[in-house]
This record gives structure tokens, C-alpha cells and sequence, in this order.
């Protein structure tokens, strides 16, 4: 009989093995706090916006104010006080501009960290460029925002865009280019 | 796909990593190549995806124009790769990754000029092969007159090249699309800075013979 | 600025060399363009010289990168492993009956297994635990601090929307 059912067993474990989704049976050894690869966790999306995970900001302003005012509890003083006027100043830009910021921080966190911090260092390059050249960059991320990956590709090879950029005015763009939103 | 059956995730993320920024002009990425390196020396596949996403590209590229050929050229950066992955127990960052990467790649283009292996492929640079040329042309529905313009002009372009001697063509095509600075070629190639500089404007002058008639 | 084509040495030409095509390339230092540049306003020799530069580089763009076949990755891919498979079984080097003895053992391990696990259920592990990272308030700095990295970029420069940019 024990016999009978320890094969029986057998054939049940191997039989769930094969046939449940791999997500779900990872779920039953996942992590509980660890960040998965990517370095980001994933989160939910912000209600009533299918399309866009929360960004840490979104979170925060979701918590009860009791959690809120937890968390900032944890800071010094000096630090609380800055956290919330910089709060404060980013939620009275208008919404598009927030909308299209928590966009770019997203794909911005989707790359594997040490491409973030490469376009972080170019984004840094960029602001010490003069008014003009910065436009000339601009213009160019703006043309290849509708491109394909293979047409940015073709695009930053191309002798327009040499011409029209300096090298390092090229660098920084190729840099920045993963910012660039999925075709 | 896998390398001995772990799955690469040629998206994968890596632990942060401190790249050092000396400059600009993308600097930043060069110092990270070395350290992806070193990174698939301790065992990480995943930063090899991440190189190979990276170089793929520009390594087929250098060398479809060293030897004119697609599917050589294919083959020879697979090559290329191959060997990055064997040494990678003994690497060590001592020059930038691209000049290490693009030292195999010349060297084995070299190889494949010197060794005559054009016969094999069956190529020649007067059939219209499959390499994408008539693809190339930038102009949306280009046509059939500017196709043809386009065409005679890649073939004058590759002549051209072909005609340099093969250390010429190396230094010129590293120079110009790989956009690599003299130390940087110097390295590649083995020789001193002023020898790439006579080498380079040596070709430069062949080129100017050739094609100066295109302004 | 002298001439830099005026030959009196070898030397000489191969700086001059070095001016036309790096100014062509664009890789010349911003000072040294811009004497080079106000040289040209008064020099044919060099006018010349920049312009058959010129039309080389701009014949050698034509020659555009061609794309890299689809199944380039999976072909390398097979061959990395099958150079590490290489490796590791000349490192091995077992006999080749050593799985036979494994069998029953390997056998009475996965009754035992599947016995257990019936008989004794995985506890649940905590769901809540998995879906919903706690949020450090570090993490809510970070974000602003790239958020304000961002802004520099003129947000809707890059944004999913065609349309000439403006910087906000």
C-alpha cells in the first residue's frame, strides 16, 4: 500500500514538475525582499494606468499618511525637510511633464545598472553643453523617438548626423539613446 | 540560446558597477566594456551577452569592409568572439576592450586577406550580392535611376578600398568607422603612432586619387 | 597659421596631413579648428586639399553598415558551448559505467521525495512578502534626484509624441 502510494507520488510530483507554468513554481522558492535581476522590483502599475509601472515617488504618494510620515521619520530633520520641498516642487509641475518624467525614469530603470549610470553620465555631459548644442542634440533624440532600433542604428551612422554633431556631441547622444522609447 | 545551459539574458542586469569617467565622448561605456570583461571572467555569462549586443554590430561591419564579404566576415566575428570567450580567464584590463576586441578582429582579417580565402566565398565585387547594398540607400522609394547611381557609387567605394594595401585599409577603416584615435590604432596594429599617421595619410592620398571626382 | 601643406620637410606634410584630416573628421581641438579655419579663407592650397578630403569622406559614408543575420547569436552561442563542453569533459574523465551503481539510488531518492512532499505539504510561503517590495525612503531621494537629471533633457524631447521640441 505505502508502496503503491510513494510511486503514485512519484508520478505526481514528476507529472506537476512538467506541467506548472515555470513562473509560478519559482514563486514557491521566490525571494522576499531580494531585488530580482534588473536591480528593480517590479511594481504594480499606478491605478487606473495599465501601462506605466509606479515609480518610488507614485508609491509614496499612495502610502497612507500615517506610513508617510513613517518613512520620513527615518531621515534627519534637515534631510525630512528638503525631501518634502523637493516632493512638493515635483508635484506641482504640470501632470503631462510629470507623466512624461516618471516615462523616462521607467525606461531609465528598465537598462541593467551600469548602462543607467552611463546615461546618467551622458545626461550630465549634455547639461554642460551651451543652450545651442544642446537643441542640436535635442532635435536629434527627437528625430529618432519614432525610429525602429535598427533605423537609430542607421540614423547614427549616417553622415547627417556627424555632420551635424561633434563627436562628443555624438557620444552623448549614443549614450542617451537607450532613453529612447520602444518602436 | 544557452552556453553550457544556463540561459543568457542578453538583457540581463548586472550588479552596479563603478565606471570611471576620465572624459567624454563616451568614455564612460569604453571603462564599462572592461569591466563586463572582467565580469565574464568571474563567471558571468550575461555580461558576455551584453558585449556581444554591444560589438556585434560594429566587428561585422569592420570586417565585411576589410574583406567584402558577408558571410567571411559573419564567420571571422564569430571567431572573434570565440576568443574573447576563451580568454577570459586571463584577462586583464590593461588597454580599453575595444582596442583588444579590434586587434583580433584586424588580425584575423588580415589572415583571411593574406591567406587568399576570397575564392572560397565565391565572391566578387562586380556580381550584386546579397549584402544588403541595395538596402542601403538612404532615400525613402528611391528611384530606379538613383539606385543605379547609388550602386555604381558603393562599388567605385569598395574598389577603392580593396585597392589599398591591406594594413592601409585596416588603419583607414578603423580611423574613419570604428573612429578609433592613432594610440588606439597604433595598438591594434601593432606599430608605432607615427607609423599608423604615414600609413593613414598614405591611404587617404590613394583615396583622394580615386574618389575625389564624387564632390 | 602657417601653411601646414607648405613642404620644407617631411615632417611638414605629415602635420599638414594631420590638419586637413582631422579637421574633416572633426576630431581637431576647438582652437586649432578655428585657426585652421580662418587659414582657410586665405589659402586655395588647402581649400583644395579639405575639399577632395571632404568628398573621401563623404563617399566613404555611402558605404553604409549592413545588417548582421538573424541567427548570428544562436550560431555563436552553439559554438561557445560547444567549446566548453570540450573543456569540461577533458576535466572530468569518468569511467564510463560510474552512472550505473546511481540508478537505484536516484530511484529511491525520488520515492522518498515524492512521499514526503504528499504526506507533508510546502508551508505557504507569505505571498505579500513577494508582490510589494517595502519602499525605502532612499529610494524615493533616488528618484527624484534622477528625476531632476532628467528634466535637463527638455522632457518632451524624447517623449512617445512626434513634434518638434521645446524645452521645458
Amino acid at each position: 500500500m505505502h508502496l503503491r502510494n510513494s510511486i503514485l507520488a512519484v508520478i505526481a510530483t514528476a507529472t506537476a514538475l512538467t506541467v506548472v507554468p515555470p513562473g509560478l513554481a519559482q514563486g514557491r522558492r521566490g525571494g522576499t525582499t531580494g531585488a530580482p535581476r534588473g536591480g528593480v522590483p517590479a511594481r504594480p502599475s499606478v491605478p487606473g494606468n495599465t501601462r506605466e509601472p509606479q515609480t518610488p515617488i507614485d508609491e509614496f504618494e499612495t502610502m497612507s499618511p500615517e506610513e508617510r510620515q513613517k518613512a520620513l521619520n527615518r531621515l534627519p530633520p534637515e534631510q525630512r525637510e528638503k525631501l518634502q520641498e523637493r516632493l512638493q516642487k515635483f508635484n506641482e509641475l504640470p501632470a503631462e511633464q510629470q507623466q512624461a518624467l516618471k516615462s523616462l525614469y521607467n525606461r531609465l530603470h528598465q537598462l541593467p545598472p551600469e548602462r543607467q549610470e552611463a546615461v546618467r553620465k551622458a545626461v550630465g555631459r549634455f547639461s554642460e553643453q551651451s543652450p545651442q548644442r544642446q537643441q542640436a542634440m535635442r532635435e536629434e533624440l527627437q528625430n529618432m523617438a519614432n525610429l525602429s532600433e535598427q533605423e537609430r542604428q542607421g540614423r547614427m551612422g549616417s553622415s547627417e548626423f556627424r555632420k551635424k554633431l561633434s563627436r562628443k556631441e555624438q557620444g552623448i547622444v549614443r549614450d542617451m539613446a537607450p532613453l529612447l522609447p520602444a518602436q | 540560446m544557452s552556453i553550457t545551459g544556463q540561459r543568457i539574458d542578453l538583457t540581463g542586469a548586472q550588479p552596479s558597477c563603478n565606471g570611471r569617467v576620465k572624459n567624454d565622448t563616451g568614455i564612460a561605456s569604453l571603462e564599462q566594456d572592461a569591466e563586463l570583461m572582467v565580469r565574464v571572467r568571474e563567471g558571468d555569462q550575461a555580461s558576455f551577452g551584453l558585449l556581444l549586443e554591444k560589438h556585434r554590430g560594429p566587428v561585422v561591419h569592420f570586417l565585411y569592409r576589410m574583406v567584402q564579404n558577408q558571410a567571411a566576415a559573419e564567420e571571422l566575428t564569430q571567431e572573434v568572439f570565440l576568443r574573447v570567450y576563451r580568454s577570459r580567464d586571463n584577462y586583464q584590463p590593461t588597454a580599453k576592450f575595444t582596442t583588444w576586441l579590434f586587434r583580433i578582429a584586424t588580425h584575423l582579417g588580415l589572415n583571411w586577406i593574406r591567406d587568399g580565402k576570397k575564392e572560397k566565398f565565391h565572391n566578387r565585387l562586380d556580381q550584386e550580392t546579397s549584402d544588403g547594398a541595395g538596402k542601403q540607400v538612404p532615400d525613402r522609394s528611391p528611384t530606379v535611376e538613383q539606385e543605379l547611381v547609388y550602386r555604381a557609387k558603393l562599388r567605385e567605394v569598395r574598389q577603392a578600398i580593396e585597392g589599398l594595401p591591406s594594413k592601409q585599409r585596416a588603419a583607414v577603416l578603423l580611423h574613419k568607422y570604428e573612429e578609433l584615435e592613432y594610440a588606439q590604432i597604433a595598438n591594434v596594429l601593432r606599430c608605432s603612432e607615427s607609423a599608423v599617421k604615414s600609413l593613414l595619410f598614405r591611404a587617404y592620398e590613394s583615396l583622394r586619387a580615386r574618389l575625389a571626382h564624387m564632390a | 597659421m602657417y601653411c601646414p601643406l607648405r613642404s620644407g620637410d617631411g615632417t611638414a606634410v605629415i602635420n599638414g596631413a594631420e590638419v586637413i584630416v582631422g579637421y574633416v573628421a572633426r576630431t581637431l581641438d576647438a582652437e586649432v579648428d578655428s585657426e585652421f579655419q580662418r587659414h582657410l579663407g586665405t589659402c586655395s592650397a588647402c581649400r583644395e586639399a579639405v575639399a577632395a578630403q571632404e568628398a573621401v569622406w563623404s563617399a566613404l559614408d555611402a558605404w553604409q553598415p549592413i545588417p548582421v543575420s538573424a541567427d548570428f547569436d544562436r550560431q555563436l552561442l552553439r559554438r561557445v558551448a560547444e567549446q566548453e563542453r570540450g573543456r569540461w569533459w577533458r576535466g572530468l574523465e569518468l569511467p564510463r559505467w560510474w552512472w550505473r551503481p546511481a540508478m537505484p539510488v536516484a530511484a529511491a531518492c525520488a520515492l522518498l521525495i515524492g512521499a514526503f512532499v504528499l504526506q507533508y505539504p510546502a508551508p505557504k510561503i507569505a505571498q505579500e512578502a513577494q508582490t510589494q517590495p517595502k519602499l525605502e525612503i532612499e529610494q524615493v531621494e533616488h528618484a527624484l534626484d534622477d528625476m531632476d537629471l532628467l528634466r535637463q533633457l527638455g522632457v518632451e524631447a524624447i517623449s512617445d509624441k512626434a513634434g518638434p521640441s521645446e524645452k521645458i
